[in-house]
């Protein structure tokens, strides 16, 4: 059965990787834009933003790209990792990483085409909490003495946003914003029943289907497992790059 | 005659001042409870406002939207519009269900917690907290799993992943007023503490109830969708917006969108209902500070 | 009398907060000479700080330039677009900040916030910068091998010297003081007011030192100007005012303070408190707490009067 859970583990740890990136990114973006325009039409049209993404029911909007991109337009596929027979050599169990280290390029291109609906679901869906957390601790950061202080040397305000309030802000934000994975895995598991991925949360789905009540146990204590791993990881990291910390 | 219309226009002029001074907020709310209140009309009216039978096939099976059924059919020849306005029905009795669930336990639970303290706090705190850490869906799925099908059962499932929410919220504040309270007490009031307790904290804390309500409202109807789609809901033929896009998925692949994409809006609009007016409601009572 | 540096005319600032506008800088004018060092002191909430950050153009929101012009070197700095404040703010003029501790990047190496300053500025050679970093932390009494060092490893002495330096490096033709040495203790405080001394004399440059604390303006200060409720309400040179303060709040600051040398000394204070600026009193702002208050006081709002050339007043005591 650990056989099975390392087998399925490293496509919903992918899944999570380029999920998490996209949320990252939309969320800075989004977040520091409106943390800048406060009050600002701005300002009010992202935090709407980031309470609409939430509502976003996972399988249904996955369902609609795969409508527009699959279906209609055929640009890309609607599910599984890979086109059958493009799967790298197995060395890590991450499709894009393999097939880099193997430089096989067509699968490269495989892995990357089935990874884009998936991920663009689950990490717009999760973004919106990023933003709001972005949003929230930039408009906190911004309020501080320093940042007053920067401005009245005569620093752009574009410099003093990003390489002082962003800069800053940037290991806390990542911190708050790894915490919420426990959010990502339960988002996960509807993203993998949506594009048929063959990861943890279908094979959570499958056992309980099948009424393999050790399987289910298992799964479960495996994903407390990591959630607690990541916790513990993400602590150690904030610790690790906080100078004030770090030089004691 | 004149005094009437003197009457009518200034209470006229107030009611557009006061929108005058509506700000962003203000418009959210009202969207999150229009939305919310269109809900509730098609569950309460939805003998009415459907025209067909949800659960019994009338007509061709996958026709596309058009006069007769205006959101098309499913597999089996169910209208789709139907389906969708029956669906309220579940999804606002499994919401309502659950969020009240959590509340009757959540809160009470955190009240003895915080006032009792010593280890029954410290081990209900341990799980709470263990519980608020672990992916809400998943739990769901393991206890929905657990107890199997049926309306209460899943309400029940649900429920749980909000109780710790409500019992940190209550917890805090017992904590916060029992400092305090100690320092009263100390001075000589030696009042029933008991009562005194629940006279101040709750209070203090009922005001931030009904955000966290509509908050956990929302999150239910989407872990209640969640659940059906993934097979652990309600059974068949139960009007479902999730079973229905369970259903529908084997399907889209060929085209037929509309099967999914009905009940799935439905989900995202109430969803989006109650996220709109817990956020709504929580800035106009809690406004953000100006800079 | 030269032309001077800074001439400020009739400027109010207001802040548009939920509660009601706060008039923090209500009609206050006044003039700055090349190499001058003008003290300007005030209870807390006087607009004594909103004064020095609208200069600089820095009044954070809810805070507006309401009316009035800055004229600093024959620019209207209210008037000026933000990318041209932008290019004076550090370089011609600058500010030193009241708490070290928060006004410096926690995360940012103080050789490096220095080096950022002149590259911001204009300086392209890196090595140069770096230089005139070094060169100006010495004369600020910190040596070079702090140079890698973050602000929180620095006592906050050194803190403050940092910030002088930051301050100094591009030579400001005028510098603002907001409470420097307010978050220091007492001999730190003397160290930096020394400093502050010494840098003047040597980089001639124009002061203005805001403080609450009378006697310490005094040490820096050739002339004042003393702020109550968001207007000068007398303005002179130090001497002068020590001499012969002429208005009574001004009178009652002196009075206030503590003698070392007397001993059984109660503690003066000024009885009531300062005024809500969002409605202020009528009349002279001070009538409520002003011993010599009369019936005329409480309606009509004196005007600034040259009781002698140099010497302004706002009393009806006087004229």
């Amino acid at each position: 059965m650990i056989d099975e859970l390392m087998e399925r583990f490293p496509a919903t740890l992918e899944l999570s990787i380029f999920s998490f990136i996209i949320a990252v990114l939309i969320g800075i973006f989004t977040g520091v834009r409106s943390a800048r325009n406060f009050g600002k039409p701005v300002d009010h049209a992202i935090r709407v933003y980031g309470i609409v993404t939430y509502a976003l029911f996972i399988p249904w909007f996955g369902m609609m790209l795969q409508l527009i991109f699959g279906v209609y337009l055929r640009w890309l596929p609607i599910g599984g990792r890979a086109d059958p027979f493009m799967e790298p050599k197995r060395i890590t169990g991450l499709y894009v990483l393999d097939s880099i280290l193997t430089l096989d390029f067509p699968a490269l291109i495989s892995a990357l085409r089935h990874l884009v609906l998936p991920s663009l679901t689950l990490g717009v869906y999760i973004s919106g909490i990023f933003t709001r957390i972005v949003r929230s601790h930039m408009i906190e950061v911004l309020r501080m003495d320093y940042i007053r202080a920067a401005r009245a040397r005569g620093i752009p305000e574009d410099r003093v946003v990003y390489r002082h309030a962003l800069k800053n802000a940037f290991v806390p934000l990542l911190t708050m914003m790894g915490l919420q994975f426990a959010l990502l895995l339960a988002g996960a598991v509807l993203t993998e029943t949506t594009f048929s991925w063959p990861g943890m949360g279908t094979y959570l789905l499958e056992r309980i289907l099948y009424r393999d009540f050790p399987a289910v146990q298992g799964a479960i204590v495996f994903i407390a497992v990591i959630i607690i791993l990541i916790n513990l990881l993400v602590d150690i990291t904030y610790a690790y790059l906080d100078p004030r910390i770090r030089l004691r | 005659m004149a005094r009437l219309e003197l009457t009518i226009s200034r209470h006229i002029a107030r009611f557009f001042a006061r929108r005058a001074r509506w700000g962003a907020e203000h418009y959210i709310t009202a969207t999150g409870a229009i939305l919310i209140s269109i809900i509730i009309i098609m569950a309460i009216f939805a003998p009415w406002i459907a025209p067909y039978d949800p659960i019994r096939p009338v007509g061709d099976p996958l026709t596309p939207p058009c006069r007769e059924h205006i959101f098309g059919t499913d597999s089996i020849g169910r209208d789709v519009f139907s389906r969708v306005v029956y669906g309220s029905r579940i999804a606002l009795q499994i919401m309502i269900l659950a969020a009240t669930m959590s509340l009757a336990v959540g809160l009470p639970l955190g009240l003895i917690s915080g006032y009792v303290g010593g280890p029954l706090d410290r081990t209900l705190s341990l799980i709470m907290d263990s519980l608020y850490a672990f992916p809400g869906l998943i739990l769901a799925i393991a206890i929905a799993y657990a107890l199997g099908p049926g309306v209460i059962n899943i309400s029940a499932s649900i429920a749980v992943i909000y109780i710790p929410t409500y019992f940190r919220m209550i917890r805090a504040e017992v904590l916060s007023v029992r400092e305090s309270l100690y320092v009263e007490a100390a001075k000589g009031l030696g009042a029933d503490t008991k009562t005194i307790l629940f006279k101040y904290v709750l209070p203090n804390v009922l005001p931030s109830v009904p955000v966290v309500f509509s908050l956990n409202a929302a999150d239910a109807i989407l872990t209640e969708a969640g659940l059906s789609f993934l097979g652990l809901g309600l059974p068949a033929p139960t009007p479902d917006w999730g079973f229905d896009l369970r259903s529908g998925y084997l399907y889209m692949p060929a085209g037929y969108w509309w099967i999914v994409t009905f009940p799935g809006l439905m989900i995202v609009l109430s969803t989006l209902g109650f996220s709109l007016l817990g956020e709504g409601i929580n800035e106009i009572l809690n406004p953000r500070l100006e800079r | 009398m030269s032309t001077p540096l800074l001439d400020i005319r009739d400027l109010k600032v207001y802040y548009f907060a939920r509660r009601g506008t706060v008039r923090a800088v209500d009609n206050v004018s006044l003039k700055l000479t090349k190499g001058e060092s003008l003290g300007l002191v005030g209870e807390s909430g006087c607009g004594k700080s909103t004064l020095g950050l609208a200069i600089l153009r820095l009044v954070p929101e809810p805070g507006r330039i309401v009316a009035g012009s800055i004229m600093f070197d024959g620019l209207d700095l209210t008037k000026l677009p933000e990318e041209d404040m932008r290019r004076i703010r550090g370089s011609r003029i600058a500010m030193v900040f009241q708490d070290p501790m928060t006004s410096l990047n926690p995360l940012m190496k103080i050789g490096e916030q220095l080096i950022e300053t002149l590259m911001v500025h204009g300086e392209t050679d890196k090595e140069v910068a770096k230089e005139k970093a070094i060169s100006i932390l010495g004369d600020v009494g910190i040596g070079p091998e702090r140079f890698n060092d973050y602000p929180h490893q620095l006592s906050g002495g050194m803190r403050q010297r940092v910030m002088v330096a930051m301050a100094l490096i591009l030579k400001p033709d005028l510098v603002i003081a907001d409470e420097p040495t307010t978050a220091l203790d007492v001999i730190t405080q003397a160290q930096i007011i020394d400093l502050m001394k010494d840098l003047k004399e040597k980089y001639k440059m124009s002061l203005i030192f805001i403080s609450h604390d009378i006697s310490l303006v005094s040490e820096v200060a050739d002339r004042m100007a003393v702020m109550y409720a968001g207007q000068v309400v007398e303005m002179g040179d130090i001497l002068s005012i020590f001499d012969e303060p002429l208005h009574p709040y001004t009178k009652a600051l002196l009075e206030a303070i503590p003698n070392i040398e007397l001993t059984d000394q109660r503690l003066v204070y000024i009885p009531g408190s300062p005024p809500d600026l969002v409605s202020p009193p009528p009349g002279c702002r001070f009538h409520p707490r002003c011993p010599f208050a009369t019936d005329k006081c409480k309606i009509e709002e004196p005007k600034m009067i040259e009781v002698k050339p140099g010497r302004w007043v706002k009393c009806f005591r006087y004229g």
